[in-house]
């Protein structure tokens, strides 16, 4: 629907820039005219099923493939296939696990550390504190065969944090991880954002981009069908929640009291014990809706939020589910 | 960029050390074969011996001074001389494999010489004995060349009206023909020694296999995604290609290097002067593996370009003489070996067996080097397009 590039949420300079993205494999058109920007301290989330576009336009950002058209800038330098120098600023987490499995997890760094043009204590510096910061401190030393699928997503994450770069692109990273290791990496990618890093974030899982990004742009067919943060995104379908409450006593004064409450609350309707109200952000006013229920004498017994989410959003605007 | 190319080929060579099956095919494999056929084929030119049967018809001192010459002075290399009757005596003895060839000197042989009318030596070959045949036929041939050359100068007195003696001529050509037996035994050292031979031609044949493990990790990094990680670094693709190019050259060095040092050592090969032979070693290798980066240029996978190897491999062995001597081989395959490295490196190392130092195996290590050069060349570029994703 829309490629177009609004400025970043932060209202700082860029740290990535590109526009008219484009990419056809033969007859496929893998990726058309796609756009974004990302500000230091951002993190971007591309949303979409597998197959839309995401890690080639990923690819195209990095340097990895070449592009059919459009720009790609980092940190105000251009980026293109036979790029040197500026490719230093992006740290680059592929989906697969692209390590060696015969080497140590700090002989993996060091290798990749000395790609980055790290030397000597500043290298072994760093190695020490990406093994600390992803966890493998205690690891080090072993053979990354002898590693578990959580530890080596998280070595392949530390890779990228090596040399401390600018953009961080994470394609799909938490990939047949489980639970336990995908929570933790999660919150060492949401630390990262506080630390400025601009990070780029592909995931088909709804929950991350929700939980990660401050922005997300949703790709389909090689074309970001909306971008904006959650809410603006939710706003595109309505942007209201529906609050359930269960509550014995007589409901009706409950009732009334709510629609008097706020400005946001748009409807309350009651019918067997339950009372629903349709509510701009429902979470920001629900104590208060508790209370008044309370105070007009109705015992609230349950109480359930439904939000619409951006799995709402992909279905309004593509017509099919995002694991489709 | 140096520092990047050098953290390639460290962390490509600590693999591979890990990875056993390397060390296994590049030197282990190699040795042991050399070993093999060094106790288990004990060689021709290590214990040449033949026989010839030679029929001396014509009794005269030019035939004499052949038989007396030449043909004795062969005994001290391995060759029996036996004395038949007639012609036909000889033919038999070649037949039924009593004797490697005959040598047949008609009646009148002396006397047409003396005249300087045309004479002729008469060599019948036993088919299953090519390389006695060979000395024989080299050795008449020289004497024949030194009594034509004694023949110019009696027909020059004959023309002048002076009269020509056979017994100086058979003198003469006697004296000029001395360089035959030296001809003879520079053929037998050229040949080097059967362990020699051996662990110089494993050396080169498995040379190509060695080499191809640095090139063909490319298809491997590709296909595991390692690669697109290197490349989303600060570096070029020539960066990472000049990487894995350095670890096929190190294996190839150090596979053919440790060959040469254990079958000094261990078999009692003769190598040569090492600085020709480091010479040879290196730009064989240079050819190997920019041989190997053409294969994995043109190949998708690693099994592919293995197996490409492999066939490029064996065919070079076979066409350079790795597998058998090229003075064995028919003269077509002998002038074709030399579109083979093999062919070239195994020449250099023949020729060191002369004791000759390192300026007499320059034309072949000029011939590798630029050879060596090109297919680094086209195979990087190749490499380039073909295997960096794009």
């Amino acid at each position: 629907m829309t490629s177009a590039t609004p400025p970043p949420a932060t209202g700082a300079a860029p740290v990535l820039r590109c526009a008219g993205l484009r990419k056809s494999f033969g007859e496929r058109v893998a990726v058309a005219d796609v756009g974004f920007e990302i500000a230091s301290g951002e993190t971007y989330g591309l949303l979409g099923p597998n197959g839309a576009g995401k890690t080639t336009t990923i690819s195209m950002i990095c340097g990895l493939l070449r592009r059919d058209g459009g720009e790609v800038f980092v940190d105000g330098r251009p980026i293109d296939i036979g790029t040197t120098t500026a490719k230093g600023a992006i740290g680059y987490v592929p989906q697969d696990l692209a390590i060696y499995p015969d080497l140590t997890a700090r002989e993996n760094l060091r290798f990749f550390g000395r790609l980055q043009r790290l030397r000597g204590k500043d290298l072994d510096r760093r190695v020490d504190e990406v093994l600390e910061v992803i966890g493998l401190t205690d690891r080090a030393k072993d053979r990354v065969e002898g590693y578990s699928g959580g530890m080596k997503r998280r070595l392949n994450i530390g890779i990228g944090l090596l040399h401390h770069p600018k953009l961080l692109v994470l394609d799909e990273p938490t990939v047949g991880v489980d639970p336990q290791s995908r929570n933790a990496i999660l919150s060492s990618i949401a630390d990262l954002e506080s630390e400025g890093m601009a990070i780029l974030y592909t995931t088909h899982y709804m929950e991350e981009a929700e939980r990660l990004c401050d922005r997300i742009g949703i790709i389909d067919q090689g074309t970001i069908q909306a971008e904006g943060t959650r809410r603006e995104l939710i706003e595109l379908i309505g942007g209201r929640d529906r609050v359930v409450l269960t509550a014995g006593g007589t409901l009706g004064p409950a009732a009334e009291a709510l629609r008097r409450l706020d400005g946001r609350i748009a409807e309350v309707t009651v019918s067997d014990g339950r009372i629903e109200v349709i509510v701009v952000e429902a979470r920001s006013i629900l104590p208060a809706m508790l209370e008044t229920v309370a105070s007009a004498g109705a015992a609230v017994r349950s109480v359930e939020v439904v939000e619409p989410d951006l799995e709402a959003v992909f279905l309004h605007l593509t017509g099919k589910a995002l694991r489709d | 960029m140096l520092s990047q190319v050098m953290g390639i080929a460290a962390k490509d060579l600590r693999q591979k050390v890990r990875d056993r099956s390397a060390i296994i095919l590049a030197v282990i494999a190699p040795l042991a074969l050399a070993f093999l056929f060094s106790v288990l084929l004990p060689s021709s030119y290590d214990s040449f011996s033949a026989t010839y049967a030679v029929a001396e018809l014509d009794g005269g001192p030019i035939a004499r001074a052949l038989v007396d010459g030449p043909l004795a002075g062969l005994a001290s290399s391995g060759v029996t001389i036996v004395t038949a009757a007639d012609e036909a005596d000889a033919r038999a003895r070649v037949a039924d494999g009593s004797a490697s060839a005959a040598i047949i000197i008609p009646a009148g042989f002396s006397d047409a010489v003396g005249a300087a009318r045309p004479a002729t030596i008469l060599i019948v070959g036993n088919a299953d004995a090519p390389l006695a045949t060979q000395v024989a036929q080299s050795v008449v041939s020289s004497f024949a060349s030194s009594v034509e050359g004694v023949q110019l100068a009696v027909a020059t007195v004959m023309a002048s009206g002076g009269a020509a003696d056979p017994a100086a001529v058979a003198q003469e050509a006697q004296a000029l023909a001395a360089p035959v037996a030296l001809r003879t035994d520079a053929t037998r050292d050229r040949l080097a020694s059967s362990s020699t031979y051996y662990a110089s031609s494993m050396a080169v044949l498995f040379v190509f296999f060695a080499a191809q493990f640095g090139v063909v990790s490319l298809l491997a990094e590709r296909r595991a995604g390692t690669l697109s990680r290197m490349l989303a670094a600060p570096l070029s693709a020539r960066t990472v290609l000049a990487g894995k190019l350095v670890v096929s050259i190190v294996l190839g060095c150090v596979s053919m290097g440790i060959i040469a040092v254990a079958t000094s050592l261990l078999l009692g090969a003769r190598w040569g002067d090492p600085l020709a032979v480091a010479g040879l070693i290196v730009t064989t290798v240079l050819c190997a593996s920019g041989i190997a980066l053409i294969i994995v240029g043109f190949s998708r996978t690693e099994e592919q370009a293995s197996g490409f190897t492999a066939i490029v491999a064996m065919l070079f062995a076979v066409l350079g003489g790795s597998f058998f001597p090229l003075s064995q081989a028919p003269e077509v395959l002998a002038r074709l070996s030399f579109i083979t490295p093999h062919a070239w490196f195994l020449r250099g190392i023949a020729d060191l067996g002369s004791g000759e130092g390192i300026s007499i195996v320059l034309p072949s290590i000029a011939v590798l080097g630029t050879v060596g050069l090109v297919t680094c060349a086209v195979g990087l570029l190749r490499a380039e397009r073909a295997v960096i994703p794009r």
